[in-house]
């Protein structure tokens, strides 16, 4: 087998982007879209692993390099964009905007997959910024107030975050000196460091209180936008954070304490929030911020623990690795239930959705199982959590599981969108046929598998119970539910544009004047004021240090003068 | 061989400029074949220089005035650098100008002036002392004034006048503290790690207060706060102009003469043990938040490039004042870095005014489908500016960053995280305006805009990304600037 | 040193062949000036190659004869008066011949060579004689001519201009005679090196001051410079340029002259000279500011500019060496007229010279305006023209010597003639909505050449400021 050079796994949909910039080759590159992540998906199954690569002219001098981490990340990352890609060529055949899209679709993809193999700090960070940056266009492609709203918000935490890891990446090459992505975990990193770079990764996870730019950009985006958004690069966020945490090595009780909180406040407040939203791409949204913030407390878990770290880092990998195909799946989906009008065709196209749903909520024999499971043994070895580790998860499955009843419930409701073309539906039903075979496509550790106990299916049933109850409680009671506007306290500052005025006058122009003196309208210009004043203030500066110098009278002076 | 390069460089704009401002109007073609001709020579010359002076050549003519002053220019790894950012630069806008003041009025005058303008540059970019050095300023000063009155508007006369009133008076500034240093040491000739000698311990105070005096002088041309208030009005400017003010001549001189005082002048040893760098640092500082808050309330285009100009010219200074080797790698670099997205933009927003009419902030919207070509420019500009990688504007702050934290200043992280996202958030707004919101209807219709418009962005807008995308390729800005960083700091 | 004797006597003989014969007065003109630039150029040549020298006439040997003294100094004024003379004679040539028909400049082109080649004579033997009784009558020669040459435009703000003129001038001369009598009663010497002794005694300060007083009229000093603005405004332009660039030198000349020789003993004076120079300064420069008339403009700006070379006499015992005001004479002397000369092509072209209808016309005369600029440059003493090096020269003696209020005021002098000189400049920059697309602008004309390269050489001269100053160096104290 050739071996693939690892540059070529940012390089392809770089190459296609540039070629797009050719208005001929447009038609045929959008074909070649979904295959712009096989180098990637390639390279991460390719065996042995591929080389790492050193290009000491890019950047600042960077490198590839694919670590087994990343290897994992880059398998259902990789799968993720192709079936995106696939689905945003079909869904958006006829937009004339199409090719901006498309254009930030690319980007956003190569930010994604080369910071997975990137080896050095700029390199991680370009990519980062490429597809943070990138991922706005594919937030503000409907151009609509909600989408501009959820544009504005997402951009504003996506650069305080991307500033907030350039300065804690700063701190961190400073204070070590290496240069690879891999030694900020090292133990001379500062703690400011850390938790800078954390706070900026922390956004793109999702976490709470950072998370608010989440359901509202989810919901605005194009569905394979949100499919890659919510799948691809909130694992991002994740990958990074188990790169520059100091896990496993020693332990760090403050930190660990209050990623736990922000990780147990997600966990509470999602399901709160998501069921009372009326879209269902934001119940979706939501879902994963509960998904993501088990994943957090799973990465707390390591910093309260160093030696349950490596059980937690593999169960860590199968969790994202589950929850990206299953959210993948029932984002892309969304589209297939928009293109599908009759009611029983509909049923099925649920029906298919529920599958991924019902993994997600942890249904005992899918990959949600496995992953949950991996994850609860793993936070068992943590000293001191288990009196509520237990509460906590069954929390989480509980709400996932209403979550997905809520998602689904909406979505059967959804009104059918003649627009979006039927065969959009084909990368949902891949996708699901990806969630159906679980995990064992991809290169992630195997968890040995355990029989599933009856308990596993109380949440489920709970909330299968819950949701009877509050369906039989609005059926009689006539009691509706008016859905929260989407951004929560966000909400309100929103406000709608006001409308162009018919007359409007220009502004009154406004002058700098940080010398230049004020005048009347009347009076001549007099230029020598500024000069003056510039002038004055230097004289006087210069006059009183000349008078309070109390030089000595000058040595033989120094004056290499000739003249007379 | 010595004494050719150099007065050749100098003569390809000094020389023409007569022969310019002597011709009629309506000589077109002779006048554009004149200045292309003569700004394709240059960068020819510059580049056989900087092969030349990387391979430790030596250049140098004098020409004695008076006893004990003399003119000599003479190229060294530092006039290089700014050298060959005049020169391309010059060439591009060159084209852009020939192509925008297509039709207009006084064109001979125009470009008379404008080679004046590229020649005062080079002088001062090869400037071998201080006395030299002011000489340029001053005919810079002199050079750039009928570039910006050039419209003749009363709007441009007010701001020439005030653009004059201000580097006028900073010229003084700086007369008064060169004479000063003179009568204290002498001739003050451009050397690494400064010339003063034995001076700083027994005349602390003096050169102090001669210290303030020169970069108060350049500062004006800086456009340091306070001293910045002439840059925004002289935004009525046409384009081309307003460019090359912008990114190579007038504030890059600037900046230029604040890297000869601090390096070549005193030595940045020197500067520190007399107490300077912090107040120069703080002065920075003030700057680049200043002038990046002053951006986010301009409607104007120009005038909100303007103020980002103020607060990224800074970052010169910046890193000029932090006494370590790596800020000033990322400082010097910023110097070419800051021109070519700053001229980029402004090509493009001269793009925009004549293709389309619009001029302001809020009429950008759709501009993205009206004209792609020079909107990716501006995008590519406006991120660098922001500090995105892997574009330029990302090295030198990563540099100034790595810098602050090596000269013991962690403030200075914090100060450039404030002004990235004071950059993001008034470049943000205009590129959302741009490519996500569709055309006003009934825009104004479209002019044509020739090749001599749509390549110079493009071009510019291609060295950024290569700036930044190959920034430790050999003969990158950053790498020439390693290269002169390791002879400042010995 | 024939040379010197030659430069003393041609000029009067050939303005007498131009009196006689007014319809060669052109020609006449044109050659001696002509050839007064040749033995200037040889004079230079020989002071830099041999050193000082002088000469007597007649044999006739000091205290009573009269000395013809040829040393650095009074070579590079009789430079300075040949090439300004040589620009502007071009100028004159130029304007009398073109429009033979008016009868303005039938009377200019018969009445201006003799008066010019006067005031050239008179003007040599100034500055090549030894002594004061000498200096006293080559002075009388030159203000009867430069009365002439105020009244040759014949209008009638001009005759009153010219009468003040010639009131203030003989005031001035009545002045300097009493200065020359008492200055003789009490040294029984007449020559310049006199005063150094003159110092010493009562009479004798008294003389210097009478002597001051008297070439302070002449050369409109603040506050005797009241008659000044009006005659130089109301003159043609190549008048103009004579009396303000090389006249008014003429007083300052010998002024540099006694204060070379005056030594320590006269500090009262030149206090007194410099408080009158910085006065001037701001005094010239605020009508400057306030002119309305372009003529007036630049008249004003003689004023102040006169001041900056009073005050630089006036600080020599500060610091200040004495070749910064020669070098500042000098660059004055070639800027102004540049600048006159342009002013009188500009007001020729719009057919008046207000300063706020200079952007409103449709005619462009570029090449004058041009010339103004660069003129400019030089007045302000930006670099590289010879004002900045005399300039910078002054500022480092005042540095060394520690007399921080004057350079505060030699600077805000430089910012106040920048603001006044960049009004009528802006005004040059036309463009926009003022102006018609399709602006004439006016043919070249060899007098254009004449504004130009006077100004030219005023900005070149700041660069080879070595050549002046080495002549400098060869002067006799």
């Amino acid at each position: 087998m050739i071996t693939l050079p690892l540059w070529l796994v940012p390089a392809a949909p770089l190459a296609l982007l540039v070629l797009s910039a050719v208005p001929p080759l447009r038609p045929a590159l959008a074909a070649l879209l979904p295959l712009a992540a096989l180098p990637a998906l390639l390279a991460a199954l390719a065996d042995p692993v591929p080389m790492p690569v050193r290009l000491d002219w890019l950047l600042l001098g960077s490198g590839f390099t694919l670590t087994d981490r990343a290897r994992a990340f880059l398998g259902f990352t990789a799968l993720l964009w192709a079936l995106a890609g696939w689905q945003a060529v079909r869904l958006l055949a006829r937009d004339p905007a199409r090719g901006r899209f498309l254009a930030c679709f690319l980007l956003a993809m190569t930010g994604n997959l080369g910071l997975l193999v990137a080896e050095d700090v700029a390199a991680f960070y370009t990519f980062f910024a490429m597809m943070s940056l990138a991922a706005w266009g594919l937030v503000l492609h409907g151009q609509g107030p909600a989408q501009r709203f959820a544009g504005r918000v997402y951009i504003a935490l996506a650069v305080v975050g991307e500033v907030a890891l350039f300065a804690g990446l700063a701190l961190g090459v400073h204070a070590t000196g290496a240069t690879e992505i891999a030694g900020m975990a090292a133990p001379a990193v500062p703690a400011q460091a850390t938790a800078l770079m954390a706070a900026g990764l922390l956004v793109k996870l999702g976490a709470v209180p950072l998370h608010v730019w989440l359901p509202l950009a989810h919901a605005a985006a194009p569905a394979p936008a949100s499919a890659v958004l919510s799948g691809a690069t909130l694992k991002a966020g994740l990958f990074g954070l188990m790169t520059v945490l100091p896990l496993g090595q020693a332990s760090w009780p403050e930190a660990a304490a209050t990623l736990a909180a922000m990780a147990l406040a997600g966990l509470v407040l999602a399901p709160a929030l998501g069921l009372a939203q009326g879209d269902p791409k934001a119940v979706l949204a939501y879902s994963s911020i509960g998904q993501m913030s088990l994943m957090a407390l799973g990465l707390a878990a390591g910093l309260a623990a160093p030696g349950a770290w490596p059980l937690l880092g593999a169960a860590l990998v199968l969790l994202a690795a589950h929850h990206a195909f299953a959210k993948a799946a029932l984002f892309l989906g969304v589209p297939a239930v928009w293109a599908t009008a009759r009611p029983g065709l509909r049923a099925a196209v649920i029906a298919t959705l529920a599958l991924p749903a019902l993994a997600l909520a942890g249904l005992p024999g899918t990959s949600g199982w496995v992953a949950k499971d991996a994850l609860k043994t793993a936070l068992g070895g943590v000293d001191g959590w288990q009196a509520w580790i237990g509460a906590a998860l069954f929390v989480a499955s509980l709400g996932t599981a209403l979550l997905m009843l809520r998602a689904l419930a909406l979505l059967a409701r959804a009104e059918a969108k003649t627009s979006v073309p039927a065969d959009s539906a084909a990368p949902a039903a891949v996708a699901v046929g990806l969630v159906a075979a679980g995990l064992s496509l991809l290169p992630v550790a195997p968890h040995a598998a355990k029989a599933a106990a009856p308990a596993d299916l109380l949440p489920l049933a709970v909330a299968a119970a819950l949701a009877a109850g509050a369906l039989a409680i609005a059926r009689l009671g006539r009691v509706r539910l008016a859905p929260l506007p989407p951004g929560e306290f966000l909400a309100i500052l929103r406000s709608e544009e006001p409308p162009p005025r018919p007359l409007a006058l220009p502004a009154p122009p406004r002058r700098s004047r940080a010398l230049a003196p004020r005048r009347g309208r009347e009076r001549s210009a007099r230029p020598e004021h500024g000069a003056l004043a510039i002038l004055g203030i230097a004289a006087m500066l210069a006059l009183a240090m000349a008078t309070l110098a109390p030089d000595p009278p000058p040595v033989p002076a120094p004056v290499v003068r000739t003249e007379g | 061989m010595t004494e050719f390069l150099p007065l050749a460089i100098l003569m390809t704009s000094l020389g023409i400029a007569p022969a310019i401002l002597a011709m009629p109007d309506r000589w077109t073609r002779v006048r554009t074949a004149v200045n292309l001709a003569a700004a394709s020579v240059k960068v020819a010359l510059v580049a056989w220089l900087s092969l030349s002076v990387a391979q430790g050549a030596e250049y140098a003519v004098t020409l004695a005035v008076a006893p004990g002053l003399a003119l000599e220019l003479r190229a060294d790894a530092l006039s290089v650098l700014f050298l060959a950012l005049s020169a391309v630069l010059w060439l591009l806008t060159t084209i852009y100008a020939v192509g925008y003041l297509e039709g207009g009025t006084d064109r001979s005058r125009f470009f008379g002036f404008f080679s004046l303008c590229v020649a005062a540059t080079v002088g001062i970019a090869m400037a071998g002392n201080l006395f030299t050095f002011l000489v340029f300023f001053e005919f810079l000063t002199l050079a750039t004034w009928p570039l910006v009155v050039h419209r003749g508007t009363a709007e441009a006369h007010r701001a020439g006048r005030v653009y004059l009133a201000y580097t006028l008076g900073g010229g003084l500034a700086l007369t008064l503290g060169t004479v000063w240093l003179h009568a204290l040491a002498g001739d003050v000739p451009f050397v690494p790690t400064g010339v003063l000698g034995d001076l700083p311990q027994s005349h602390p105070l003096t050169l102090s207060a001669i210290f303030v005096l020169l970069i108060a002088g350049v500062g004006v041309k800086a456009a340091q706060v306070p001293l910045h208030g002439w840059l925004p009005l002289s935004m009525v400017a046409p384009a081309p102009v307003s460019a090359l003010l912008h990114a190579v001549a007038v504030v890059k001189a600037g900046a230029f003469g604040i890297m000869r005082i601090v390096y070549d002048v005193y030595g940045v040893e020197t500067v520190a043990a007399l107490g300077l760098a912090t107040p120069l640092v703080a002065v920075a500082a003030v700057t680049i938040l200043w002038g990046s808050f002053r951006a986010l309330a301009q409607d104007d285009l120009k005038t909100r490039l303007a103020y980002s100009t103020v607060s990224q010219v800074s970052y010169i200074t910046l890193g000029v004042a932090l006494v370590s080797p790596v800020a000033a790698v990322g400082g010097l670099a910023h110097l070419i870095h800051q021109g070519i997205m700053k001229i980029t933009l402004f090509l493009a927003a001269g793009n925009f005014a004549e293709g389309r009419g619009v001029k302001t902030v809020s009429g950008m919207d759709g501009m993205g489908r009206l004209m792609p070509g020079a909107m990716a420019a501006f995008t590519v500009g406006a991120l660098g500016m922001i500090g995105v990688p892997p574009l330029a504007g990302f090295v030198s702050k990563w540099y100034l960053g790595a810098g602050g934290l090596d000269a013991g200043q962690p403030a200075v992280v914090a100060l450039l995280a404030g002004s990235s996202l004071l950059n993001a958030a008034y470049f943000l707004p205009i590129l959302h305006r741009a490519w996500f919101r569709d055309p006003p209807e009934g825009a104004a219709p479209r002019r044509r805009i020739g090749w001599m418009l749509a390549l110079p962005p493009a071009v510019t807008a291609a060295l950024v990304l290569a700036a930044g995308l190959l920034a430790n390729a050999p003969f990158s800005p950053l790498g020439w600037t390693r290269f002169i960083v390791s002879l400042e700091y010995l | 040193m024939t040379e010197a004797t030659l430069l003393v006597t041609l000029p009067f003989l050939a303005a007498l062949a131009a009196a006689a014969h007014p319809r060669a007065a052109a020609r006449w003109g044109g050659a001696a000036t002509l050839a007064n630039a040749v033995l200037a150029a040889l004079l230079v040549q020989d002071v830099l190659a041999d050193g000082a020298g002088a000469t007597g006439i007649g044999g006739w040997t000091a205290p009573l004869g009269i000395a013809l003294a040829a040393d650095g100094l009074a070579a590079l004024m009789v430079a300075m008066t040949a090439l300004v003379g040589a620009g502007v004679a071009l100028h004159a040539a130029d304007w009398s011949l073109r429009a033979a028909a008016d009868a303005r400049r039938t009377r200019l082109r018969t009445g201006f060579w003799p008066l010019w080649l006067t005031t050239m004579g008179a003007m040599n033997a100034l500055f090549l004689s030894g002594d004061l009784f000498n200096l006293y009558v080559a002075f009388e020669i030159l203000g009867l001519t430069a009365v002439g040459l105020t009244a040759l435009s014949g209008g009638r703000t001009a005759l009153r201009a010219a009468f003040d003129y010639l009131g203030a001038g003989l005031a001035g001369s009545l002045l300097l005679l009493l200065g020359v009598a008492l200055a003789y009663a009490a040294a029984g010497r007449v020559d310049l090196a006199v005063a150094g002794t003159l110092a010493g005694t009562v009479e004798g300060r008294i003389a210097l001051a009478l002597v001051l007083a008297g070439l302070a009229v002449k050369a409109a000093l603040f506050p005797l410079h009241f008659w000044m603005p009006a005659a130089h405004a109301s003159a043609t332009p190549a008048a103009s340029a004579l009396l303000s660039a090389l006249v008014v030198k003429a007083a300052l000349y010998v002024a540099l002259r006694l204060s070379l020789e005056a030594g320590a003993g006269a500090g009262t004076l030149r206090a007194a000279l410099a408080a009158a120079g910085a006065a001037a300064m701001f005094w010239g420069a605020w009508h400057a500011l306030r002119a309305e008339r372009l003529k007036m403009l630049v008249a004003h700006s003689t004023v102040a500019q006169v001041g900056l070379m009073a005050l630089a006499l006036g600080l020599s015992e500060d610091g200040v060496p004495w070749q910064a005001a020669a070098l500042l004479m000098l660059s004055h002397a070639l800027a102004k007229a540049a600048m006159f000369l342009a002013v009188g092509r500009i007001a020729e072209e719009l057919g008046h010279d207000r300063i706020s209808g200079l952007n409103r016309e449709d005619l462009r005369p570029g090449a004058a305006e041009f010339a103004f600029a660069i003129a400019a440059i030089s007045l302000i003493g930006l670099p590289p023209s010879a004002g900045f090096v005399g300039k910078w020269l002054m500022m480092e003696g005042l540095i060394d010597g520690g007399a921080w209020p004057w350079v505060a005021v030699v600077l805000a002098g430089t910012a106040l003639s920048a603001a006044y000189l960049a009004r009528v400049v802006s005004r040059c920059l036309r463009g926009g909505p003022h102006v018609a697309p399709g602006a004439r602008r006016p043919p070249w004309r060899t007098g254009d050449v004449a504004a130009l390269g006077l100004a030219a050489a005023a900005l070149a001269l700041g660069l080879g400021s070595a050549l002046p100053l080495a002549l400098l160096e060869r002067t006799l104290t």
